[in-house]
Formats: C-alpha cells, sequence, structure tokens
C-alpha cells in the first residue's frame, strides 16, 4: 500500500493531515518524488526532481487572488533523507494561502527544506506549516527561508510541530522588509523528552514605514532543549518592529532560553521586545482538573490550546 | 428526608502557623442550594479550595471533609472531580486557542446527555455567536464568568461550589444568574455557593456564616443575613471584643 498514491494517502490522513488536501489546489511531494499535483488557474509549477532533492517553484501570476489554501504536502514514510528546495513568487497584486503539511512515519529521517521567497508590490503570502511526526519517528528538520517583502506587501508565516515528539528541529527564517510591507513571523513548537528546538528569526526593517512582528511559543514537557533568537533590525524611517518570546517549562530537567536582539540605526524606527519563561499557569491545570482531567490531560489540552 | 452530601467535621487549617480555618463543622444536604456568607478573611475561599483540593489545599490539618459517605481528604483535584465534585472560580482562568465548545465538551465528557447550545442558552450565551469564540481575553469578564456556569451544566456534576461567581455582574445579570442557580437545581445539582450578595442569598435553601475560620451559624438565609450584619460590626471590635460577641451570637 506504502508505493500507491492511495496508500499514501492513506498513512498521511492517519498521521492527522486533513482530507480536503485531496479537494484543494495541492502538491504532494513524498521523498524525492511528486506523486501528485492538483492545479489551479494562475498557478505556475515547476519541479525537478532529483536522487538526493527536489527543487520545486511556484509562481503565482500578478493579480491572482488564489481563493483557496494550495496544500503542499511534504511526506517521507520510513528512514531516509528529504531535501526540498522551494521557491516562491508572488507576483504583483496577487494573493495567496499556502498549507505546507510535512508528515513523517517511522525509522531515521531527516527533513531538509530551503525555501526562498519573494512577495511582490502589494501581494500576499500566508504560509502555514504544520508537522506531523509519528511517535517512533526519530527525525531532524532542519527549515530555513529567506525572502523579499516588497512595497505594501504582507507575508506571514506560522510554523508548528502539532504531534507529541517534535524531534530535532532547527529553524531560521531571515526577511527583508520593504517600504509598507508587513511581515508576521510565528512559531510552536512543544518539545519532548531528548528534542532540541532552535529557532532563530531575523527580520530586517528596511523600508520606511515597514512592520513586523516575530512571535514564538515553545513548550519544553521534559528533557528538552529550547532557545529561541529573534533579531530584529529597525533600519527604515519609522519601521516598527516587535519581538515576542513566552517559553513553558515543565520539568526540572528542560533547558530554555530566549534571547531577543534589537538593533535600531535610525531615531524615527523602533523596535521592542519581550521574552518571558515559566511555567504552566496554576489556575488552567487546576481548572481542568477540576473538570475531571488528570493533571497530564490536563496539560495536553493547555499545550494544544498554545499550539493551535 | 435531608441526605447530607458534603459534611465537615470539626476542619482545622493551618497555613504558615497561622490558623485560617478553626474547627468548621458544616452540613451540606443533597439538591440543596447552601450559601456561605462571612466577612472578608472569614475563611470562606480558603474553605472552597480546601473542598476542592486547589492552591496546593488537599488536606485539612485535622478534622474530616466527607463527600457522598466518602472520606476525601487527601484526594487529588481530578479524584473528586470524578467523585462529582467542581468549583467556579471567582475569576476563572483564561485559555490560549481553547473554544468555548472545547472547554463545554471537556467539560461534559462524561455527560451522556450534553447539549452545548442548551448550555450556552441557560446561561444567555448565543451558542452561534460563542460556540467557537476562545476562551481566552477576548472575552469580558462577565462572558467568561457565564461560560464557566455553562461549564457547570455541560459537566452536570453532583455538586458545584461557587466561589463569588457572581461578583462584578450587574443587577439585571443577577436575575439572569438567579434563574441559572435554579437550572442547576434542576439537573440535582447540590450548589454551595459562596457570596456577597443579598438578592442571591434569598435564593438559597439554607446559608452559614462563617466568621474568624469557624461557622458560628447555619440557618435560614434571611436570619444569616441579620447575623452577618452584626458579624460585620464584630469586624471593627478588637480581639477580645470579638470573641465576647461572637459568644453572644451563639
Amino acid at each position: 500500500m506504502k508505493g500507491t498514491k492511495n496508500g499514501l494517502l492513506d498513512n498521511l490522513f492517519k498521521l492527522g493531515l486533513p482530507k480536503d488536501i485531496i479537494t484543494n489546489p495541492s502538491v504532494i511531494i513524498e521523498g524525492h518524488n511528486v506523486v501528485r499535483e492538483t492545479p489551479y488557474p494562475g498557478i505556475l509549477l515547476e519541479k525537478k526532481a532529483f536522487d538526493d532533492r527536489v527543487d520545486v517553484t511556484l509562481t503565482v501570476l500578478p493579480g491572482v487572488k488564489v481563493d483557496k489554501p494550495v496544500h503542499f504536502c511534504l511526506s517521507k514514510l520510513g528512514t531516509g533523507d528529504q531535501l526540498v528546495n522551494i521557491e516562491v513568487n508572488v507576483g504583483e497584486g496577487a494573493d495567496i494561502k499556502l498549507i505546507s503539511h510535512c508528515a513523517f512515519k517511522g525509522g531515521k529521517i531527516n527533513h531538509r527544506s530551503r525555501t526562498k521567497f519573494k512577495v511582490a508590490k502589494n501581494a500576499s503570502l500566508d504560509v502555514t506549516e504544520v508537522h506531523y511526526h509519528s511517535a517512533d519517528t526519530d527525525i531532524l528538520i532542519e527549515a530555513y527561508a529567506e525572502g523579499v517583502v516588497e512595497e505594501r506587501g504582507f507575508y506571514k508565516s506560522l510554523f508548528k510541530i502539532n504531534t507529541a515528539k517534535a524531534g530535532k528541529v532547527d529553524i531560521k527564517y531571515n526577511v527583508d522588509v520593504m517600504d509598507y510591507a508587513n511581515v508576521d513571523i510565528e512559531t510552536k513548537i512543544a518539545g519532548k523528552d531528548g528534542d532540541e528546538i532552535y529557532v532563530n528569526d531575523v527580520i530586517y526593517l528596511k523600508g520606511k514605514h515597514s512592520r513586523a512582528i516575530a512571535k514564538s511559543r515553545l513548550m519544553a514537557l521534559g528533557n528538552t532543549v529550547a532557545e529561541f533568537y529573534g533579531e530584529t533590525y529597525g533600519f527604515g524611517d519609522y519601521s516598527r518592529g516587535h519581538i515576542d518570546c513566552s517559553e513553558v517549562i515543565r520539568s526540572n530537567e528542560a533547558k530554555l532560553k530566549a534571547v531577543p536582539i534589537v538593533v535600531v540605526n535610525n531615531e524615527t524606527a523602533k523596535v521592542t521586545h519581550e521574552a518571558a519563561i515559566g511555567s504552566l499557569d496554576k489556575k488552567q491545570l487546576e481548572t481542568l482538573m477540576a473538570r475531571g482531567l488528570t493533571e497530564d490531560e490536563a496539560v495536553e489540552v493547555i499545550v494544544q490550546g498554545m499550539l493551535r | 428526608m435531608e441526605m447530607p452530601i458534603l459534611t465537615l467535621n470539626d476542619v482545622k487549617l493551618e497555613v504558615d502557623g497561622k490558623e485560617i480555618l478553626k474547627g468548621v463543622n458544616l452540613t451540606v444536604n443533597k439538591g440543596e442550594l447552601h450559601a456561605i456568607l462571612g466577612p472578608n478573611g472569614a475563611g470562606k475561599s480558603t474553605l472552597a479550595s480546601l473542598i476542592m483540593g486547589i492552591n496546593g489545599l488537599s488536606e485539612p490539618t485535622s478534622g474530616e471533609i466527607i463527600f457522598k459517605d466518602k472520606l476525601i481528604n487527601g484526594l487529588s483535584i481530578y479524584e473528586r472531580a470524578r467523585l462529582g465534585l467542581t468549583l467556579a472560580w471567582q475569576e476563572p482562568a483564561r485559555f490560549e486557542g481553547l473554544t468555548v465548545e472545547d472547554y463545554l465538551k471537556i467539560s461534559g465528557r462524561d455527560n451522556p446527555d450534553l447539549n452545548l447550545e442548551k448550555c450556552l442558552e441557560a446561561v444567555g450565551l448565543d451558542p452561534c455567536t460563542y460556540l467557537q469564540r476562545f476562551v481566552d481575553e477576548s472575552l469580558s469578564g462577565g462572558e467568561r464568568k457565564r461560560v464557566e456556569l455553562a461549564s457547570i451544566l455541560a459537566m452536570k456534576p453532583d455538586f458545584v461550589i461557587l466561589d463569588e461567581i457572581d461578583s462584578g455582574i450587574d443587577f439585571t445579570s443577577i436575575e439572569d444568574f438567579q434563574k441559572v442557580l435554579q437550572e442547576m437545581k434542576d439537573d440535582g445539582i447540590t450548589i454551595l455557593m459562596i457570596t456577597h450578595n443579598e438578592k442571591l442569598l434569598s435564593s438559597a435553601d439554607r446559608a452559614s456564616l462563617l466568621c474568624n475560620g469557624k461557622v458560628i451559624k447555619t440557618s435560614d438565609p434571611e436570619t444569616i443575613k441579620r447575623q452577618f450584619e452584626e458579624c460585620k460590626v464584630c469586624e471593627v471590635l478588637d480581639f477580645e471584643q470579638k470573641e465576647s460577641h461572637k459568644e453572644e451570637v451563639r
């Protein structure tokens, strides 16, 4: 079954992927093979599969407003490597929402994605990357993205790992924000025993009146290492940035670090930050336990809410 | 015949060397709405915490807490909840990413007759508007308290402690709140209500006056209300005068 498209889809659905990836415009890549593609007018998709990687270029033509989310499904079922180079170009005035489902099941898996994006003038790119890892997967994730958001463009990114175990995770974002453009980057990951999570968001507010916020919600439920580095550079006139890092620790074995770095070289720019590391809210736990949940069940509800 | 569902026998609690509860004796009968009145610092919220086992208070220093004929001293919060005991907070917790629908489903997961819409309508909230709202800071204080009451209806416990959940609700809403109390009673829920609100007090079947860490009287709400007024006078007296006043009250 694993080798067939239907077998693959069954496995993906079992991991938690939504079934509407079939009915909506989508691309499904298993390992280094593009196994399914549902086209959409106004979106050009080029892909090249190699033994050691797959290269994908997605172009949204100028002015195209994609009225459905486009699903990118990257999967690796069983031991092996996956390297995906993705280039996304959103043309002037275009608008697209991408949902990237990354599903991994069993064995030792190295998943690496290298994304380059360009959001043209007055365009919008909204990316949600959701990971689904089976409990028996030993996984390394490297997700690197760099791009530019041009005049009055909008870029939003949400990265989250929805499953029991995160693995070893290394995330790097690097974004240039031009005149009047707006960027919102958020990462939500819960780590358990042995997980290592490193997040580094770097935002350059180059344009006048550019805006950006970098948020992270990292949770350490066991012997986890989680580090967040949020760097925002306020260069443009009247640019505004904010770094918001909130980490939750629920183990004496965990090591959490939050490092906001703020650099401003323009007297009209302003970049602020807040960082907090603390335990789960006792009242939240007690409220759910007073409804009959065990402490572990209550923690799971709270964490899943924070990851939502 | 009146059947006790909750009984406290000579319950004492000492925290950091300070005696907060000084021998509380209290009986709440099955199906009744029992109000607890008392001046600030009398130990009302501590008593509620001790019965539910929250805030690290799972066991009294001495005495017995008996719920449905079972000694619950030392039980965890969820063990008490699974026996049918719960609590609604004065300032309910907020949850990031949890919708009202999620919260009510969690609360009512063991209720085979769970009807989310009915629970919300009973507290004056439109299900179409509220089911998908998040139980976070976007709800006003009044809305959050209504959701808390809806969660009690969803759970349908045998016994609920309402810890000043009426505080901060305006007069019109208090009348709605009385309807909710009646709805709970109709559902067979016994209510222990800590309140300062005289109007709500009149809805109670019985009331107890907690003063200086002790229940000094249990009677009908009117009697307790009168005695509460006297107790408030007692607050401005010095210690010896207080003791003498309490003797008089007894």
